[in-house]
């Protein structure tokens, strides 16, 4: 259950999800009933099909669904599996128990899947990528995530990043889940976004690859039609890795009602799961 | 000698560096924490609430009235932190926000009140405001395509309820934005004191911006299936965030959980 950490409303919502898939297969009634705009309808993102007309410029503004939206979404590139550590990054990689790679839930260190912590960057960019709103003001653009509700700020005022975040000083900066994010257009197109000063208690990726405060992410948003958005992602961080490491390729789709799923999290949820069926089913003695 | 010069070096040294330091006194505060602009506000742009904003300071909030039996029953299931006045057993709490649960809409405006320190930036999506606040980092949707709020949620055919609920909004005048808001999930507490509010509930946001650097927020409720009249849940200043920056301030569950089992239960103040 990937989306353990989200109200149980939202699980019904899943459960909405895979019924509208099924109908919006066979043409059923289903796609006759009104539609309310309050809510979201996989089944017409997914009939939004083609570029849908030329890219804006220089505008990525809107609500895109990502991968898990049931909108036909896929996922280019994942995360490198197995990159190049340093003997510092194994060690920390080995310390971080995923799990998914052999390792059962009661088993995992994962502080999202064990407390519903946030994922924090880069990691809430590659993992639950459901959907996403863009807004831009002047000097920044946001990025308003639907997987735990969180958002990102990217400064677009020519601002240098931070440097410091150890030590004492006025230039000095504390690590921050989100990390402090810089952007620019390299052309009509192309929106290139670098991070640093990611709190390094969070993975980079679901598989547990960690980071240090001094990793520096770049974010590649590319803007191919009216109905498509890329995302590429790579990781240089010299401490733990001897080279930059790809943290995949993710793309998006225009939604023309705007509207998705709530995500919300609920950690007091998240402990009822792991108390009452996640723990007891992962201990040894459970039945497989 | 030698130490005596040593000395006055240093003392030199550190007038030098408070010297360059910007010397801040009580007049350069609105209010704790929160910077007054170098210079007088200007007018109100038109149709523009665009921008960081902290509060809400001069909060005066009426009295809740008083509740329907349904509103008691829920309330009376509930202990909040720290209030000995409504629970036999001192320190009881089950406010889910000790946790880290969200804390919902409009309880999210209200915990801004801790200091005044809370922020919150407006900004705008196709056919939409939104809203992104600094406690939680979490953001919220307000639609501006004059759609009409859902009749009814968590029915067939129907929204699911939501902690931050389904909101509309419009321009009732170029310096009054008014939202409305439905559809609430009912497990987020009403307030610190765990007071009710139902998913049917109806509230009501009142943005007037009075000049460049003020934004007053009042906040009405109407919810008769656990009060018996509508009343002002918050009134507040909102100010203009010199520097326009906000702090990263998320809840953290499993720092609150260790708080809460480490210090929280070993000190007698019970926690759920």
């Amino acid at each position: 259950m990937r989306n353990r950490c989200t109200s149980v409303v939202a699980g019904v919502a899943g459960v909405l999800l895979l019924s509208g898939l099924a109908f919006g297969q066979g043409g059923t009634p289903q796609n006759t009933a009104p539609r309310s705009p309050w809510k979201y309808y996989p089944e017409d993102a997914r009939a939004n099909e083609g570029p849908g007309g030329p890219a804006p410029v220089r505008d990525m503004s809107g609500t895109w669904a990502g991968e898990s939206s049931g909108a036909g979404v896929k996922r280019l590139v994942p995360p490198e599996r197995n990159p190049a550590f340093t003997p510092l990054g194994k060690e920390m990689f080995d310390k971080n128990k995923a799990e998914g790679t052999g390792v059962l839930i009661a088993q995992s260190n994962d502080p999202h899947v064990r407390y519903c912590d946030p994922f924090g960057f880069p990691r809430n960019m590659n993992d639950q990528i459901r959907s996403m709103t863009i807004a831009t003001l002047p000097t920044r653009t946001f990025v308003m995530l639907k997987f735990m509700n969180i958002w990102r700020e990217i400064w677009t005022d020519g601002r240098a990043l931070p440097t410091r975040f150890a030590g004492r000083g006025a230039d000095v900066h504390d690590p921050i889940y989100n990390g402090y994010s810089v952007g620019r257009w390299t052309d009509d197109y192309t929106f290139v976004v670098e991070t640093t000063g990611m709190a390094g208690e969070t993975w980079a990726t679901e598989g547990g690859l960690p980071h240090s405060v001094d990793a520096k992410v770049t974010e590649r948003f590319n803007r191919s039609s009216k109905n498509d958005l890329s995302l590429a992602m790579t990781m240089d961080d010299p401490k733990l890795y001897s080279k930059p490491v790809s943290l995949g390729e993710v793309n998006f789709r225009w939604i023309p009602s705007q509207t998705f799923f709530d995500f919300t999290y609920v950690p007091s949820s998240v402990q009822m799961y792991l108390k009452e069926m996640a723990d007891p089913a992962s201990s040894p003695g459970a039945a497989r | 000698m030698r130490p005596i010069v040593v000395a006055l070096v240093v003392l030199a040294g550190l007038a030098t560096v408070g010297d360059a330091q910007e010397r801040l006194t009580r007049e350069d505060f609105i209010v704790e924490g929160v910077r007054k602009m170098p210079n007088p506000p200007g007018p109100a742009p038109a149709r523009d609430l665009s921008g960081v904003w902290v509060g809400p300071q001069d909060e005066k909030d009426d009295p809740v009235p008083p509740m329907t039996p349904a509103g008691e029953a829920i309330f009376k299931e509930r202990h909040a932190y720290g209030d000995a006045t409504r629970t036999a057993d001192l320190g009881m709490s089950n406010d889910p926000f000790i946790t880290c649960d969200p804390l919902g809409f409009p309880r999210n405006l209200l915990a801004h009140a801790v200091s005044g320190r809370g922020r919150m930036i407006f900004a705008s999506a196709p056919g939409r405001l939104l809203i992104a606040y600094e406690q939680q980092r979490i953001w919220r949707e307000v639609w501006t395509d004059g759609r009409a709020l859902p009749k009814a949620v968590d029915v067939r055919g129907a929204p699911e309820s939501r902690y931050y609920g389904h909101s509309v909004g419009r321009w009732e005048n170029d310096n009054t934005f008014v939202i409305d808001t439905t559809g609430v999930d009912e497990r987020p507490w009403l307030n610190e004191e765990g007071h009710p509010r139902s998913s049917s509930a109806r509230i009501q946001e009142r943005y007037v911006r009075r000049d460049q650097y003020n934004l007053q927020l009042t906040v009405t409720i109407d919810d008769p299936k656990y009060y018996t009249k509508p009343w002002t849940f918050m009134r507040g200043n909102f100010y203009w965030v010199l520097g326009q920056e906000f702090a990263e301030t998320f809840c953290i569950p499993s720092e609150a959980i260790e708080y809460r089992d480490s210090l929280a239960r070993p000190s007698g103040i019970q926690a759920r």
